[in-house]
């Protein structure tokens, strides 16, 4: 089959050099090809360049051939507009701004519908049944709307003008997982309809498994590695793909420790010599640092390919060497630290309540898990146990009475607002020493403890890595010798390869300090690798609870089974 | 692109440095800036002595604006420096307490903000009548709503991230969470602010003393210039048009500062 | 559809509106009533003027003023009269303070109406013209006029202004307001400008401002992305900077009173802002006091009018509703 989308010799370049460089892509009609990257791989430019959305300042070079027809990339916008919206439509990765919020959401599907005004509610009406949606959503705000269901109005718009190829530039990230699925399960079954070649632009190695064709791997604008998906995540080449594919946590084991890639994704404008893997790889040697390596095909049809000086042999790329840990024991923890009894807590009161009736108790040196979506309270229990919030009603009692700073500490998701701007990172850590009653002068210790270099005490925050960011707020945390280490969503703004060194590090400090660990997450596989014991939460309540061993092989709530269902690639 | 964001300041900077010296050195500058001369009254510009020629008084037209800079940029700086530091005390406090204190705060800010400026500042510093000092203290308190404003809401955003979060973990206290982890990142927006009140502050200083508020007869000032040439369009255009430059470049120049500046705190803090 | 998005309609909403704005005027009569007290000395002197008062006339002021009585039933007493359309008399001119106030608003109003239009009719087009080329040569020469324009005093540039169209080309008429009819507009066309000059560069910054935040909005690329015209794209981005634009309507009201003042005492025109400027100085205090009132009074309605046009054009104020 001739492919429907074919791009060769894609350049992007912005005001500080190439943000992707030479890549080329094809798809066939009715197939999805994913593009994975972490940040700055050029993912996304790649999606914007292909849509003639390029922000002012960055611009393309290239062609892309929809259908047949060829058009010069570098014309962005204006060469595109034949193709853009009738050919190949694009879909957005936050459904909560990518619908103009003052327009109801009929009008927005119909902008692009190519019938008659008299059949345009027709039209309408059939184009939402198409994504399951009922007829009234025609008439309401986006605003009025879940995040799911906009994100089918947002499909049933880019779909109006029944485009060939559809792009979706993470269209599924900003979801809860059980929603993801059924966004992602919505796009296939449209795809097989229309024949609709779909590109899949994701940093998520388990969605691409469980979803694409063929997969594009990408690292800083490089194309690094491509091929069919079960192939190339089988038996990777390029060490970058293995690095990724080990890194990203399994569910369905825990390992004593998750492999990782060192350091951290490089920034777009820096662009080391030769591979640009190289500094992280383990592989590399002299050529690697001076000569960049080219894609080569290797397969008579040239879709399996890597560019890479040292490839991974069959042996090496297809096992993992691990150590597993032994399976955890079920029931509440021997000596209590903290417990917390009928907690309910509602913010507004015609709201949902954000606690209804909590009970939880975490052990001394115990890693328990709060697992949940969005809306499910787990963030608000956590804030509780910290004092930033209070119960409307039950209790929390603490087994020892400490100062409020050696009881618990914090960690955040996001690094990079966790951090006061205004203070070095040696300002940070004295202070939560002192809070602690601790010797500020430990600074150094704490940075090597969570393995920083000394001299960064000097540094402010902006200068660090998001990783090393969480690093840092890790320092802080456990800084006071705290019983207790909460920590909220720690490693779901970082990219796959980093995700992997916190959790490693997490796992570390518990053992080495002694601290207790209550990890809130939405990702199970990320509680797979860090908890003991695990408290399932939706809608405020815990719904079910216990080693999270048992749960993974037997979830008995509806709820839990359809979590586990919904974790993708597995 | 970037030469250009770099010459902003500098341009910006000429005037205000012009004015600055002449605000500082005016006794030396224009020492005859309050000299009559009622025999020759007015007289057009190019007079010998006088390159701008004279007023009614015959005084001086450009000496009186040298000596003018003083009461146009002193005035505006309290003001600005002022109202800014009753905005960062009363806004954290207000922002990061919320409750009582903050509602009562609001409340009078928008009692403030339900008239104009210019009218408040004419109707109290014209009814209570007392000097140069006294419409700046009026000014104070009529520039500081909007600086508690704005530090207030400033506060807000800042006090929900994670960064104070964790200092509240850590148990720290109110004051030092507020004025040690708060206000440090408070402070480029508020410089700005404080930037453009004086441009504002510039402007309304004159405007009263166009009205005939504020500075005495007699005492070279901008806007008593100005409204002392308005009779004298036909006979000596330079006793409207120095003063009139005057103003109208000095508060460009320092709009175009704070404008420069704005740009620069938000490109520095959407980097991150 | 507003009963579907609940909670609350648009005659309730005006009516709670209208209650707040009820209230707020109330707090502030109460202020401009207190400003006979603010002036130093004995308020009955002060209300007597310059003039060389006998121990009787000042009786008798204080009686007629019933200046001995408590501050609050005085404070009754006067608004009870501001409500049924008594302002008191001036002390300046010893006339009535509404007949005072009938002869100049129109010429006030005249003035502020031209500026308003001439301002709406350049600023918010070259607004949504520089948002739509940012970073263009014309974007940074319009946001550079507006700079300037911003901070450039009414009274410096009416000057200027006056002193070259006026004196120097002879192309508009210098002073006064011309025999009425179409010579009294064209007598305002220079004071409007000048007015419109300070309003325009704030309108402008608006507009742009938000212009622009819309353009970068994601639904912005995902209109484009599924092929709307660009047409289309600016219609979908005007309706939604439509909002912000609106709502800083009532800042740029406020403005635009405040600049009347100074505008008419540059161009010496007998408005409401001249007679203002004038009584502060004579300490004609209940014609201050008619002024402040009747100027926060139309502020106070441009606010409702602003929150009631807000509440109709954006769907998200509607559901929220009333709070």
């Amino acid at each position: 089959m001739n492919p429907v989308l074919e791009v060769s010799g894609l350049w992007v370049i912005g005001p500080n050099g190439p943000i992707v460089s030479h890549a080329d892509l094809a798809v066939e009609p009715g197939r999805t090809l994913a593009i994975v990257g972490e940040s700055g791989s050029g993912k996304s430019m790649t999606a914007k360049a292909l849509t003639g959305l390029l922000p002012s300042g960055v611009h393309a070079e290239g062609t892309v051939a929809v259908d047949g027809t060829s058009l010069d990339l570098a014309g962005g916008a204006r060469a595109l507009a034949a193709v853009r919206g009738r050919r190949v439509s694009l879909l957005l990765q936050n459904p909560f701004t990518s619908l103009s919020p003052v327009h109801r959401c009929g009008p927005q599907i119909a902008a692009t519908l190519a019938v008659a005004r008299d059949e345009v509610d027709d039209e309408v009406r059939r184009r939402l049944a198409e994504v399951d949606l009922p007829e009234r959503v025609a008439s309401m705000y986006p605003f009025e709307l879940s995040g799911g269901m906009r994100q089918r109005v947002a499909l049933a718009a880019s779909l109006a003008s029944d485009p060939l190829v559809l792009i979706g530039d993470e269209p599924t990230t900003a979801l809860d997982v059980t929603t993801q699925r059924e966004v992602l399960d919505l796009v296939a079954r449209l795809q097989r309809e229309r024949g609709m070649a779909f590109v899949l632009i994701t940093h998520d190695l388990g969605v691409a498994r469980e979803r694409a064709d063929e997969v594009l791997v990408m690292y800083a604008g490089r194309l690094v590695e491509r091929g069919p998906t079960a192939e190339l995540l089988g038996t990777p080449r390029h060490p970058y793909t293995a690095g990724l594919r080990d890194s990203d946590p399994p569910l369905v084991e825990r390992l004593e420790r998750l492999p990782s890639i060192p350091g951290s994704v490089p920034r777009a404008w820096e662009h080391p010599a030769g591979c640009v893997f190289a500094p992280r790889c383990e592989r590399a040697d002299e050529r690697c640092r001076v000569d960049e390596p080219t894609l080569g095909g290797t397969d008579a049809d040239g879709i399996r390919a890597w560019a890479c000086w040292h490839p991974l042999d069959d042996r090496a790329a297809g096992v993992v060497v691990v150590t597993r840990t032994s399976p955890t024991d079920e029931g509440a923890p021997t000596r209590p630290l903290v417990t917390v009894g009928g907690a309910r807590r509602r913010f507004r009161h015609d709201a949902p309540p954000a606690l209804d009736d909590v009970s939880i108790v975490v052990g001394a040196g115990e890693a328990v898990g709060v697992v949940g979506e969005s809306g499910s309270g787990k963030t608000t229990l956590a804030r509780c146990l910290l004092g930033l919030e209070r119960l409307d009603e039950g209790t929390i009692e603490w087994a020892a009475d400490r100062p409020r700073a050696t009881r618990a500490q914090i960690v955040f998701q996001d690094p990079s607002s966790a951090l006061n701007p205004a203070m070095t990172i040696g300002a940070a850590l004295g202070e939560a020493l002192r809070a602690g009653g601790q010797d500020p002068s430990a600074v150094p210790r704490l940075l090597e403890l969570v393995g920083l270099p000394v001299p960064y005490a000097k540094r402010r925050p902006r200068a660090l890595s998001g990783g090393e960011q969480q690093r840092v707020a890790i320092a802080r945390a456990v800084a006071p010798r705290p019983d207790v280490l909460v920590c909220d969503e720690p490693v779901s703004s970082l990219d796959v390869s980093v995700q992997a060194q916190i959790l490693n590090l997490l796992n570390e400090l518990r053992r080495e300090l002694g601290l207790a660990l209550l990890l809130i997450t939405h990702d199970l596989a990320v509680a797979r690798q860090v908890v003991d014991r695990v408290y399932v939460m939706h809608r405020g309540r815990v719904v079910e609870s216990g080693a999270m061993d048992r749960l993974v092989a037997a979830p008995q709530h509806e709820y839990t089974q359809r979590l586990f269902a919904s974790v993708a690639g597995r | 692109m970037t030469a250009r964001r770099q010459l902003t300041p500098v341009v910006a900077a000429i005037p205000l440095v012009i004015v600055a010296v002449f605000a500082a050195a005016s006794n030396w500058l224009a020492p005859d800036a309050r000299v009559q001369d009622i025999l020759t009254g007015v007289t057009p510009p190019g007079t010998a002595g006088h390159l701008f020629g004279t007023d009614t008084n015959g005084r001086d037209i450009a000496q009186l604006a040298i000596a003018g800079a003083r009461t146009a940029v002193v005035g505006p700086v309290v003001i600005a420096l002022g109202s800014m530091c009753i905005g960062l005390v009363l806004g954290t406090v207000a922002g990061y307490l919320g409750g009582a204190v903050d509602l009562a705060l609001s409340k009078y800010a928008d009692l403030l903000l339900a008239l104009p400026t210019t009218l408040i500042a004419l109707v109290v510093a014209g009814l209570v009548d007392g000097g140069y000092w006294v419409t700046v203290a009026v000014l104070v308190v009529l520039f500081s709503p909007t600086d508690i404003r704005m530090v207030r809401g400033a506060v807000i955003s800042q006090s929900t991230r994670p960064y104070v979060e964790s200092a509240k973990a850590l148990g720290l206290g109110r004051v030092r969470i507020m004025f040690r982890h708060i206000v440090p990142n408070v402070l480029p927006v508020a410089f700005t602010t404080m930037l453009l009140n004086v441009a504002f502050a510039l402007v309304a200083v004159s405007a009263l003393s166009f009205l005939g508020l504020g500075v005495g007869p007699g005492e070279p000032d901008w806007g008593r210039q100005l409204s002392d040439a308005r009779d004298l369009l036909g006979r000596n255009w330079a006793a409207a048009v120095v003063p009139g430059v005057l103003i109208i470049v000095t508060a460009a120049a320092i709009n175009l500062l704070g404008d420069w500046a704005q740009e620069r705190f938000e490109r520095r803090g959407s980097g991150r | 559809m507003a009963s579907r998005l609940g909670r609350g309609t648009l005659g309730r909403f005006v009516m709670v509106r209208l209650a707040a704005t009820v209230v707020l005027l109330l707090a502030l009569s109460f202020v401009v009533f207190a400003l006979l007290y603010l002036a130093p000395g004995d308020p009955a002197r002060n209300l007597l003027g310059p003039r060389n008062p006998s121990p009787e006339l000042l009786a008798a002021i204080r009686a007629e003023y019933h200046l001995d009585d408590p501050f609050v039933t005085q404070y009754v007493r006067w608004i009870g009269d501001v409500v049924r359309g008594d302002l008191g008399t001036s002390i300046r001119s010893e006339i009535a303070v509404t007949s005072l106030l009938a002869d100049r608003v129109v010429l006030t109003a005249e003035l502020a109406i031209m500026a308003f239009v001439i301002t709406l009719v350049v600023a918010v087009p070259l607004g949504v013209r520089a948002a739509w080329r940012a970073g263009s040569v014309f974007d940074r020469t319009v946001s550079l006029a507006s700079i300037v324009g911003v901070g450039a005093p009414s009274y410096a540039v009416g000057l200027l202004l006056l002193y070259l169209l006026g004196v120097r080309f002879q192309l508009f008429p210098v002073y006064g307001i011309g025999d009425g009819g179409l010579d009294q507009l064209w007598h305002l066309v220079l004071p409007a400008v000048t007015l419109a000059i300070g309003i325009g560069a704030l309108v402008f910054k608006l507009t742009r401002t938000a212009v622009l935040g819309e353009l970068e909005q994601d639904y912005v690329a995902f209109a484009r992305a599924r092929g709307l015209s660009e047409g289309a794209v600016r219609r979908l981005v005007l309706r939604n900077a439509l909002i912000p634009v609106v709502t800083s309507g009532g800042l740029v009201f406020a403005f635009l009173f405040g600049g009347t003042i100074l505008v008419e005492v540059t161009f010496a025109l007998p408005g409401i802002g001249g007679l203002l400027a004038g009584s502060v100085t004579f300490k004609d205090i209940p014609v201050v006091q008619a002024i402040t009132l009747l100027t926060a009074t139309v502020i106070a309605l441009t606010a409702l009018a602003v929150d009631i046009v807000t509440y109709t054009i954006d769907p998200r104020v509607r559901a929220r509703g009333l709070r």
